[in-house]
């Protein structure tokens, strides 16, 4: 008993440490996109012991208790993913769990935010949400192509199911499907150019307007632990989920890089554009996908 | 012992279904002065029920099918043998029973303290003899008790939803005639039904058609499209789905809360007694990944009316349509997951109900006491009531995250059952608009709760107080209530599952804690400690951070600028309006496109033409005499024969 | 003048440990009041790149540590700089940018900026020039950091100890440059009032 409690609190500490690592890296990547040096790869840590040693303000205790609502939803959507094979509990790694607990971070935050009473956060908020609608009609239809081919929703199996070797990972067998979750996961982690949640000039970066000291170091956590597990349920999902935590981490970092790649370059887009985008193009590619899965793969259905 | 136990169930069923309504008579005539005892005695005769409910739950054996007659007997109906009115046990029966029965025990005690002399609105009497019409559906044994209890369910509720104004009389007349439209049709089925089995009584009629696969098809068909007719009607599926934004948006506010909770099942009830079985055993027919292609169109109806639902919800102002809409959308995911006809999918829609019940009933509560505070029902004109009524604020809360489907509340285990019963049956391409619908239920629930609850307080609403001591007390039971199902599924779960062998299922593997389905299995108390764990780490996160201040309200960011020396209000200056355009933007064709509603106005008006130029046809002064004469000549010619 | 004791602006010893990583994550809040602000592109983008110090720019003063007065403060935009101050949550730091904020510029003898900005909110650093370019402009940032960390910036518990000296001398700048005709807030007796010190005032002279 006290062994798992410590397990899971070394889990929680972890990925949030490794996505800080990540955002540290990703600063220096981006800046070598600019053609300049960038901040050093711990930039991240400081920066949130940095936000923790400020004063904050506050404007009344819901907004306390979204905000700590908001990455605990994430932490334990952490907790499902396998990590190389790892887990802090036994549990199969449900997907649909995932992918519900998720949005607990959205809830949290908003409802923290909408507390603040600037009107500039809930039209962020308002924003996300649409782009949230936007992004799970493609991330859906790709969960249910892996039904059509696996006819399983775990994790775990479906780590299991690609160890044969590099050709059976599921970004040769599904193509289709891995450029329709590429273009999901961009939108998931809210870069370019799907970040009009967060419009520094637009609306004065929307929902963390009001957010200062630890709220805002929460914020910054959130975000970490979100990277971790949307680009851990994508290396799952195709990249065959790794031998081990390393491999993982080194896959999941390559996932990171090439959605970097992809923010470094692209403008803006607004978010009815955004949705329609997401709507007709990536989801018609992963429904592409899908019927080949339910129709044309030999040996299921 | 056993010889007992039919006089339980006796007293049981058969009280279940008159002591309402003769109580509900009884405060409609005497007690016509002291409106407040009247809720007294509403609240009296539904717990009364849930006695009855109680004791045939320690009596049963849900697969018995007992039956009771009537303790006085009729006289024979010639032609159709001695199955006069009587009562049926069955399980399915009994959980829908006692699942209503308990959520509107909680929606009583609301409305003893809901009823006071400002907001009284007198409807006590006709929801107790509701109450005793609910109960008669699902007891139901033949089709002349079912007929009765249907359609006194029917003119009580349109009597209530009307309740003496005159926009609410136009509503709850749109919401009649399509329940008479439906009823006609179902009658059109019984005919059928009764003429072919040769007896009244419900389960003969479906042991009739389920004989006929094979030899009549296109007559069995046509009857479940007449029995599919009256259910979509009553249950607000496409193309009917338009009446319960006008209904339950007029009806008084408690009432709303049954309207949504309650009496929308009523259409899931008859299409899991009356007609799935008929599509069980013996279908001979086309089918689709095994499921016969009527109910595969069933459930793409379903999918349909469940986006449908979600987009019309997003464009809405006023809480309790929006809130309308919402049911609508979730009706339409059960409706999907029981057209699937196979045990996980049963019992993912019962349990979806259930929980639909609970949580749609504490929303409603959650909003009816705002109202009573505050007399407004624009969103945009309240704000920042979490502030002043933190109660009401937490029940929203609650049943918001369970309405959105998200872990740890109940709302999410049913909906995931609902995912597996889709895939179970590799309906892959009908869960994708399923996950869209459950999706876009995140955009309008935040947009109730940001507009009334958090935002900027009003200065009219500074000094409200929380709502009174019932109602609190009766939302605080629903919030356990979610928060006991999200943790414990098999509290609803089991009682669901025992009522499958009387219905000739295999049953679902489930516990307490967990639920297996097709793809994974998913033990929900562990998802709920993970999360309640996780609320710990974080918040000794937020507690070893330096101290925060508290700023006042309207000290926020307006770049450098003090809005408040040009006039700026708390009401200017909350976010209410407009809140989704872009969407709505986008949405906006493919919503005109699939609007029922100039439909139906368009057939009304023609109609309308029609019968003027016939009237006009006819237009003499002698008009009465001739309808006579022609009346007299067909009396002569039919009984001639 | 200012009165202030060393025992309340001196830091304990977990603050310096929380100093060093203060120093190395400023946020600044990227408020261009004057034409000094022209030269902050060049300093953050690519070819003199302040990010590689832990700068970066924020959009809020909720969200800042470092208040940067870029250029002349007329006194309309002094109320508003004095409201960005106050929103923000401690601790904080003003750097003054060019050389009016230290002594008024080229704009000394103007009666619509103000002359010495450390009289009305308290300034951390200053960095002189008109404008400085973007390599003293970083040099000027190395220094200030190094101060964060020995624990030598402490403008904002100035501001603390001494409020009502601060106070006093914004209310003489802003009730003598508070607009007359402001819709809503002003009423006859309060133009006429406000004539009447004009008036008063052009005597003097």
């Amino acid at each position: 008993m006290i062994l798992s409690v410590v397990k899971v609190l070394g889990h929680a500490f972890f990925v949030m440490a490794v996505g800080l690592l990540f955002m540290g890296v990703g600063r220096r990547f981006s800046a070598r996109f600019h053609r300049r040096y960038g901040p050093p790869v711990w930039q991240s840590y400081i920066d949130v012991i940095k936000c923790f040693s400020r004063k904050s303000i506050s404007h009344h205790w819901i907004m306390d208790m979204g905000s700590v609502m908001g990455l605990a939803g994430l932490v334990a959507a952490s907790m499902f993913l396998p990590v190389g094979r790892y887990l802090p509990f036994q549990s199969t790694g449900p997907i649909i769990v995932i992918l519900y607990l998720m949005p607990i971070g959205y809830l949290g935050m908003a409802m923290g935010v909408s507390a603040s009473g600037n009107p500039l956060a809930s039209i962020g908020i308002g924003r996300a949400l649409t782009l949230m609608l936007g992004y799970e009609v493609p991330f859906a239809t790709i969960v249910l192509c892996m039904i059509a081919a696996f006819n399983s929703t775990s994790l775990v199996s479906l780590g299991q199911a690609q160890q044969a070797g590099f050709l059976s990972w599921n970004i040769i067998t599904m193509p289709f499907g891995f450029v329709a979750g590429i273009i999901a996961l961009q939108a998931m982690l809210a870069e370019k150019p799907f970040d009009t949640m967060i419009a520094p000039s637009e609306i004065a970066s929307g929902p963390m307007v009001e957010l200062s000291g630890k709220f805002l170091g929460l914020a910054f956590l959130q975000h970490s632990v979100g990277i971790f597990v949307e680009t851990g349920l994508i290396v799952t999902l195709f990249l065959g989920g790794g031998p081990g935590v390393g491999f993982f981490i080194l896959k999941q970092f390559l996932v990171y890089m090439l959605s970097l790649a992809i923010n470094a370059i692209f403008a803006r887009y607004r978010v009815e554009q955004a949705t329609k985008f997401l709507w007709f193009t990536a989801g018609g590619l992963a429904f592409i996908q899908l019927v080949i899965n339910m129709y044309l793969r030999s040996g299921t259905i | 012992m056993m010889k007992l136990c039919p006089g339980i169930l006796n007293t049981g069923m058969f009280g279940a279904v008159v002591f309402p309504y003769a109580v509900g008579i009884f405060s409609l005539i005497i007690l016509k002065r002291w409106k407040r005892l009247q809720w007294a005695f509403f609240f009296l005769s539904t717990l009364f029920q849930l006695f009855a409910a109680y004791s045939l739950f320690r009596s049963g054996n849900f697969g018995s099918g007992i039956s009771q007659k009537f303790p006085f007997a009729l006289s024979p109906i010639p032609g159709l043998g001695q199955s006069a009115l009587f009562f049926q046990f069955t399980g399915l029966g009994f959980i829908f029973f006692a699942g209503s029965t308990i959520v509107t025990l909680i929606i009583s005690i609301f409305s003893l303290a809901f009823n006071d002399r400002d907001h009284a609105t007198g409807v006590a009497p006709l929801w107790t003899i509701l109450m005793g019409a609910n109960a008669g559906i699902f007891f139901a044994g033949d089709w002349l008790s079912f007929l009765i209890s249907w359609e006194v369910m029917g003119w009580t509720s349109f009597l209530i939803i009307a309740h003496g104004r005159e926009d609410s009389r136009k509503a709850a007349l749109y919401y009649y005639i399509l329940s008479l439209i439906g009823s006609s049709a179902m009658l059109a089925g019984i005919f059928i039904g009764v003429s072919g089995s040769g007896s009244m009584a419900i389960a003969d009629s479906v042991r009739y058609f389920s004989g006929l696969w094979g030899t009549r098809n296109s007559l069995v068909v046509l009857s479940t499209l007449f029995f599919t007719v009256a259910f979509f009607a009553k249950s607000a599926v496409f193309p009917f789905y338009m009446w319960p934004s006008l209904a339950h948006a007029e009806a008084p506010d408690d009432f709303s809360s049954f309207l949504s909770g309650v009496m929308i099942k009523y259409g899931v009830f008859g299409l899991i007694a009356v007609v799935l079985p008929i599509y069980r055993a013996g279908y001979v027919g086309p089918a689709v990944h095994g499921v016969p292609l009527y109910l595969a169109v069933l459930g793409w109806f379903g999918v349909i009316t469940a986006v449908l639902g979600t987009l019309y919800a997003i464009k809405q102002d006023d809480m309790k349509k929006l809130m309308a809409y919402s049911t609508v959308s979730n009706i339409g995911l059960i409706i999907a997951a029981l057209s699937m006809n196979s045990s996980l999918g049963i019992a993912a829609a019962l349990f979806h109900t259930f929980n639909h019940m609970v949580f749609k009933g504490g929303i409603f509560l959650s909003l009816a006491s705002v109202k009573y505070r505050t007399g407004e029902r624009e969103m945009h004109k309240l704000g920042g009531m979490a502030y002043r009524m933190p109660l009401s604020f937490f029940t929203f809360l609650i049943c918001i995250i369970a309405a959105a489907g998200i872990p740890p509340m109940s709302g999410f285990a049913s909906k995931w059952m609902i995912y597996q019963a889709l895939f179970e049956k590799k309906m892959l391409i009908m869960a994708i608009p399923a996950f869209f619908a459950s999706t876009g239920s995140f955009l309008y629930l935040y947009r109730g709760l940001h507009t009334i609850y958090l935002g900027q307080l009003s200065n009219r609403f500074a000094k409200i107080k929380e709502a009174p001591a019932p109602m609190a007390f009766a939302m605080l039971i629903m919030m356990f209530t979610v928060m006991l199902g999200g943790f414990f599924p098999g509290l609803v779960l089991s009682p669901v599952n025992s009522i499958f062998t009387g219905m000739g299922f295999a049953h679902i593997s489930q516990d307490l804690f967990s639920i297996q389905g097709v793809t994974t299995s998913i033990r929900l108390t562990s998802i709920g400690t993970i999360f309640m764990g996780s609320f710990f780490i974080v918040g000794f996160l937020y507690l070893i951070g330096k101290k925060r201040e508290h700023v006042e309200q309207l000290d926020t960011y307006t770049s450098g600028e003090m809005p408040e020396e040009w006039g700026l209000t708390e009401e200017k200056y909350h976010y209410g309006m407009h809140f989704y355009e872009p969407l709505e933007v986008t949405i906006e064709p493919f919503l005109k496109g699939t609007s029922m509603d100039s439909l139906f106005r368009r057939i009304g008006y023609e109609t309308g033409k029609l019968s003027g130029t016939v009237k006009r046809w006819f237009n003499t002064p002698q008009l009465g005499t001739l309808v006579l004469l022609i009346v007299v000549v067909l009396l002569v010619v039919v009984l001639g024969r | 003048m200012l009165k202030v004791s060393r025992e309340e602006i001196l830091d304990g010893k977990f603050e310096r440990v929380l100093n060093f990583f203060r120093s190395r994550s400023l946020w600044m809040l990227y408020y261009c009041t004057g034409c000094g602000a022209v030269e902050l592109p060049p300093t953050m983008t690519s070819r003199f790149d302040i990010e590689r110090f832990g700068i970066g720019p924020m959009a809020t003063p909720r969200q800042a540590d470092i208040l940067l007065v870029t250029g002349y403060v007329s006194v309309k935009t002094l109320k508003r700089i004095v409201r960005s101050y106050e929103q923000m949550p401690e601790p904080k730091w003003v750097v003054g940018f060019g050389s009016c904020p230290v002594n008024g510029g080229i704009y000394w003898k103007s009666y619509a900026t103000i002359n010495q900005l450390d009289r009305y909110i308290p300034v951390d650093l200053s960095l002189s020039g008109c404008m400085p370019r973007p390599q003293a402009v970083i040099d000027g940032f190395v220094n200030l950091m190094e101060m964060i960390r020995k624990g030598e910036a402490v403008g904002y518990k100035k501001y603390r100890l001494n409020y009502e000296w601060y106070k006093q001398n914004q209310a003489e700048v802003l009730e003598r440059t508070e607009p007359v005709l402001r819709p809503g807030i002003a009423s006859v007796g309060k133009v006429q009032e406000t004539k009447k010190k004009i008036s008063v005032m052009e005597g003097v002279k």
